[in-house]
């Protein structure tokens, strides 16, 4: 059962880390256009909304994929940790 | 499948095992002797029932990065302990670890195992000999290190060890990975910033190959993703033991033998022929052999090796 866990954890750590990655990837990719279109001054305001939109959305989607991971993961605790207790012999009487 | 398994667990340890030992992953493998697959308690009773036939004369079997004691099999089931078993009398124990561990992590856990071993074991021990694969050579001479500075009970009795394929001066392809994590991180590139830092993952026993470090000061307080820095610290060979090596070469011409190795090992890594920019003693060269036209990992399988190791085992030391 240990290493069903450790299975688990390895997964669940490997979303979040690579959610993680990816989500920096994509800012850091966008940084640039964002940062040259601002400096045209007619665009300026109207490129920081979009830019605000745009990292709001990215975070928010990462987030939400690291939160169903979280929560897919505490319930596969909570299965693993049933299975455990149904194969765990019963303690002796008296 | 359950080898498979196991062998798969042994790759993933050898992997990213610091990180599994970090994080308390259940997949992390705990440094033990196995014996039929399970982990044999080193207690006497547990001892004496797992080997009945327990003698005063052991041998222990150390495997390489990413393995399991599994890499000794042979086609027919055999492997280099049962055989010396048979031939020669001798009491094999096999060892499983976390390869992915440092070196010298490693070493400490070995050098307190066999010191437990030797006061549980169910006879007095007379010799202990060291039979090793790849990794496990660096592993054992850690070991070693570390009980000389202990005074351990197990080390005067270990009078011979084998290196099997054990790169003592480090492996090329490390020092690669080194380099192109580094290159890739120069680059300021998000995307091959992402490529580096997977590479990067790669585990701390993976990165103590580089220069086949011993030691923990080797490592300790080191940025382990500097670009090739020979941090290692001389290990002397102790003088009581003698050390046979082993190496291997895929090519049987000379030129492509020194080229490409055993296909992870340089045959001057494996035979410890140091220089001084190494950092690293130099093996004597009279129990050296160069085997052509066998991979790296048939070292740990190979009748030609096995009638080596016995051949040596049987000379007076």
């Amino acid at each position: 059962m240990d290493r069903w866990r450790g299975l688990k954890a390895l997964v669940v750590d490997a979303v979040e880390n690579g959610s993680r990655a990816v989500e920096r990837i994509q800012m850091e990719t966008a940084k640039k256009p964002f940062d040259l279109l601002e400096q045209i001054p007619p665009l300026q305001v109207p490129v920081k909304g979009i830019r605000e939109i745009h990292d709001t959305a990215v975070a928010g989607v990462h987030g939400m994929i690291r939160l169903v991971n979280r929560v897919t993961g505490q319930t596969l605790d909570l299965v693993l940790d049933a299975v455990e207790h149904h194969q765990a012999p019963p303690p002796p009487e008296g | 499948m359950g080898d498979n398994l196991e062998q798969a667990i042994g790759a993933l340890n050898g992997a990213i095992g610091d990180y599994l030992q970090r994080t308390g992953n259940g997949l992390a493998t705990s440094m033990g002797f196995v014996h039929d697959g399970r982990a044999v308690a080193l207690e006497p009773a547990a001892i004496a029932a797992a080997y009945p036939e327990a003698g005063p004369r052991l041998v222990v079997l150390v495997h390489g990065l990413m393995s399991t004691e599994i890499v000794w099999r042979m086609a027919d089931g055999q492997d280099y302990g049962s055989l010396l078993a048979r031939d020669l009398g001798l009491t094999p124990l096999y060892l499983r670890y976390n390869s992915g561990l440092h070196v010298s992590e490693n070493g400490e856990a070995l050098d307190a195992l066999l010191e437990a071993l030797v006061r549980a074991y169910p006879v007095p021990v007379e010799e202990v000999i060291l039979v090793c694969h790849s990794m496990g050579g660096l592993v054992a001479r850690s070991a070693a290190h570390a009980a000389s500075e202990r005074e351990r009970s197990w080390l005067p009795l270990v009078r011979r060890a084998f290196y099997l394929g054990t790169p003592h001066l480090g492996a090329p392809l490390e020092r690669f990975g080194n380099v192109l994590a580094w290159a890739l991180s120069s680059l300021g590139n998000p995307y091959t910033r992402l490529i580096a830092d997977l590479v990067n993952l790669r585990s701390s026993g993976v990165k103590d190959l580089r220069y086949g470090s011993l030691r923990r000061e080797d490592w300790e307080g080191a940025d382990a993703d500097a670009l090739l820095q020979n941090r290692r610290h001389p290990v002397p060979l102790l003088p009581h033991i003698r050390h046979h090596l082993v190496a291997a070469t895929l090519a049987a011409e000379p030129n492509l033998a020194l080229l490409f190795g055993d296909g992870l090992v340089m045959p001057d890594s494996a035979t410890g022929r140091a220089q001084a920019h190494h950092r690293s003693a130099i093996f004597p060269q009279e129990h050296v052999r160069v085997l052509p036209s066998l991979a790296h990992l048939r070292l740990a399988h190979h009748p030609e090796v096995y009638a080596l190791v016995r051949a040596w085992c049987e000379e007076e030391t």
